[in-house]
């Protein structure tokens, strides 16, 4: 229980933003613009082009970066933040109570245009590129005799709230206490950048035996999970690289990049040049360092090679990142992806129909 | 050693005195309790020298919970030669073919354990399961299944429990019971044959009963001259010939060798006639299945007790949740086919042609109109979901594609070429 304890500390703390130092630098030719001060929780967002950020300086902001406009949205602290892919609408989670989470879904003109309540604690909030709000919660129930730990996919579709039960695990009592207040921590969500498939891990709690954690990858148009591995107990990060093909896992056991579709069986792909990975602060491109702005910094990777940084309590906005391939994050690569997790197509023919619509 | 044998015959006395007690305890009180069953066994054969105990033994409390049944087992420890014909015969095999496992239904009656489970061993003497066994309710498992599969551990199904006048199990009535009804009229188009109507009429030596074709002599091998397995699968090399000559030799009795090869050759000829249509049926509902046009879907219906989500078609088929081409199939496979060519082996013109033939063609139309009215009346599923894009359309094809090649219907070859077909037809843009 204490490595479980100091692995999510000290693991996990690179999500944090608890921000000091100053930018060392950024992508050469293109320095790094300041936006605005945030607080302590690092929490902000923008739209994919930039055009409109929001972010949380003890109540929630938002900014447009190029008139320098700033509105007051919320007097009440976010604890998550998701743009539309069109830009046009913001969706901000707010805890309510511990197993309780509200969604409200603002215009760019700071209107609450819609709003939700889901049973759960929050992991993960996320726009697909196809336009789909999503949220996965988890929501835990401790028992005498043991607890019960679910996982659940939330998609809301204007007025309706449609469940997706994830995981259902039995907890001994023991575990169930002593997990109950690191489950931030310890359940990570990550969505691929199209926002249609997703990585969870499921705790697993067997008689006899060890707990574990079992990773696993779904699209969530259907009901099947997918294990990719099997893992102690023990804090990890997930993040998807910008194809939607290969996560990588952060572990006490160091980065592991799985490629979810091994076109020669192997599920470890080596790193390629044009893949940008931001772990620990640092931004590489392959295995170039590019930028180290300190372990508390975050990033988010905008349109046209732009990305906002926040860095010792300030937020920045940068350029001169590739872009990825648009062809994956549209309809027809949105249809391929789904064909290739039900085996409709093989992963050969996945690629070579996704270069025949770039072409 | 003249005391020692006084000692020993004194014991054997008191031993023979204590079993005598108990077996005229027995008739004492079942006198009142079970005067039937009383009457029966003192006017039976076993009454010279069987007693109470012989077969139920002398725990009584065990005889009333159900645990000390009179099995075939204990039956043959003096009917050897039976009993082995009998296990070796397809009679032998009733619950082999006929049982599964109870232990995880909430319907479960503990005491079916013994029927696949010697006392004290979690050791099944099968692991062939039926599946339309397992959906039922206990009561329907005992009077709807088990008094007829029971038949492999107890001789009582045919012989009942007392009695020992052999005319009762020599009747063809007695193998009526089970031997009848709309999977297998043997009784019925035996009856109206006329080796039944011969019988009836003029006695046995002018029209064969069941017992002179299918128990020659008295044997207990009813699997004597039958080349089909209960499923209707014709044996094959040695075997069959084996069987056929054990029929052969007994048609000679009354008919030549010519008209008896060619009586048995033409049953074989509609049997694997009958089958054709058998398999042009299920073609059109696995590809009905494969097009997800079932109603309801495997997904949408009950888990198959033995296979879960899966489109079951064959021998553990169930007649219950299922849409309702498939219940017209159940049909054609389990009664129209058993009628053609039960019919057709017994002899029975009427059964092999209207009950049985015109039936399984006629059911065979049902299933292609139904085939059609789904094809065309019902919305695809994409379309029902309000997916009316090529890219849901396609997919669906590819689903079709996919379920055909994972059963094996295309090959490796054709499913390639079906998909790179459907990815021609895709927008580039």
């Amino acid at each position: 229980m204490k490595r479980l304890l100091f692995s999510t500390l000290i693991i996990l703390t690179f999500a944090a933003a608890c921000a000091t130092g100053t930018p060392p630098g950024s992508i050469p030719d293109h320095p790094l613009r300041p936006l605005a001060d945030i607080d302590d929780s690092g929490l902000f967002s923008a739209n994919q082009n930039g055009t409109k950020v929001t972010f949380t300086n003890d109540s929630l902001y938002l900014l447009d970066p190029d008139s320098g406009d700033k509105k007051k949205l919320s007097s009440a602290k976010p604890i998550a933040l998701a743009w539309s892919p069109d830009g046009l609408s913001l969706a901000a989670a707010f805890e309510r109570a511990d197993f309780e989470t509200e969604l409200l879904v603002y215009s760019t003109g700071g209107m609450v245009m819609n709003e939700a309540v889901i049973p759960v604690a929050l992991s993960q909030l996320y726009w697909s590129s196809r336009g789909d709000l999503l949220a996965v919660g988890f929501v835990l129930k401790v028992y005498s005799f043991g607890g019960n730990l679910r996982q659940l996919l939330y998609r809301i579709d204007d007025d309706t709230l449609v469940e997706t039960l994830l995981t259902d695990s039995t907890l001994r009592p023991p575990l169930a206490e002593q997990v109950k207040p690191l489950l931030h921590k310890l359940l990570p969500v990550s969505f691929s950048p199209q926002g249609d498939e997703l990585v969870f891990l499921r705790l697993h709690d067997p008689p006899e035996f060890s707990p574990y954690f079992q990773l696993l990858y779904q699209n969530w148009q259907f009901e099947k999970p997918r294990e990719l591995l099997k893992t102690p107990l023990q804090a990890m990060s997930l993040n998807w690289e910008p194809s939607g093909n290969i996560v990588n896992v952060l572990s006490e056991e160091g980065l592991q990049t799985l490629n979810l579709w091994p076109s020669e069986g192997k599920a470890v792909v080596p790193l390629t040049a044009e893949n940008y990975r931001f772990i620990d602060g640092r931004l590489y491109r392959g295995l170039e360092l590019l930028a180290d702005w300190g372990k508390k910094s975050q990033i988010q990777k905008l349109a046209d090679g732009k990305f906002l940084l926040s860095v010792n309590r300030a937020l920045y906005l940068g350029g001169g990142l590739k872009s990825h391939s648009a062809s994956t994050y549209n309809e027809a690569g949105w249809n391929l992806r789904r064909w290739r997790y039900e085996e409709l197509v093989t992963p050969s023919e996945y690629q070579k129909l996704l270069e025949e619509i770039d072409q | 050693m003249s005391r020692f044998f006084r000692l020993l015959c004194l014991i054997g006395l008191a031993l023979s005195v204590t079993s005598m007690v108990i077996a005229e305890d027995c008739v004492e009180c079942h006198k009142k309790e079970t005067p039937a069953a009383v009457t029966q066994w003192q006017e039976s054969a076993h009454a010279a020298k069987l007693d109470c105990t012989s077969c139920h033994g002398t725990d009584h409390e065990a005889i009333i919970n159900g645990d000390a049944a009179v099995d075939a087992k204990v039956c043959g420890r003096c009917h050897e030669k039976a009993f082995h014909e009998h296990v070796a015969s397809k009679h032998g095999m009733g619950l082999h073919a006929g049982w599964g496992c109870t232990r995880n239904l909430d319907t479960r009656d503990p005491r079916e354990c013994a029927f696949c489970h010697e006392e004290g061993s979690t050791k099944p003497k099968t692991t062939v399961q039926c599946a339309r066994f397992l959906t039922q309710t206990a009561e329907m498992r005992s009077l709807g299944c088990n008094r007829c599969h029971q038949v492999e551990n107890s001789c009582a199904s045919c012989h009942t429990n007392h009695i020992t006048d052999l005319a009762s199990v020599r009747a063809p009535e007695s193998c009526a019971t089970c031997h009848m009804g709309p999977d297998h009229p043997q009784w019925e188009m035996w009856q109206t044959s006329r080796h039944g109507v011969l019988a009836e009429a003029l006695g046995e030596e002018a029209g064969p009963t069941c017992q002179r074709c299918h128990m020659p002599n008295g044997s207990h091998d009813i699997s004597f001259g039958i080349t089909m397995s209960p499923a209707m699968t014709q044996s094959s090399g040695k075997d069959f010939e084996v069987r056929r000559q054990e029929m052969i030799g007994i048609c000679l009795e009354c008919h030549s060798k010519s008209f008896s090869e060619r009586e048995l050759n033409s049953a074989d000829a509609i049997l694997a006639q009958s089958k054709e249509l058998i398999m042009e049926a299920e073609a059109i509902v696995r590809d009905l299945a494969d097009r997800d046009l079932l109603a309801p879907s495997v997904q949408e219906r009950p888990e198959h007790p033995l296979r879960g989500r899966e489109l079951v078609l064959d021998g553990q088929m169930l007649y219950e949740d299922i849409s309702h081409i498939e219940r017209l199939f159940f049909k054609m496979k389990k009664y129209d086919l058993a009628k053609t060519v039960k019919g057709a082996f017994h002899q029975n013109p009427a059964y092999t042609h209207w009950y049985g033939n015109a039936e399984l063609k006629m059911t065979l139309v049902d299933i292609k109109a139904e085939a059609a009215r789904l094809s065309h009346t019902l919305q695809r599923p994409h379309e029902q979901r309000g997916e009316g894009d090529v890219y849901h359309s396609q997919e669906e094809e590819l689903q079709i594609l996919k379920r055909k090649h994972d059963r094996g219907a295309i090959s490796d070859e054709e499913y390639r070429e079906g998909k790179q077909s459907l990815f021609e037809t895709l927008p580039k843009d």
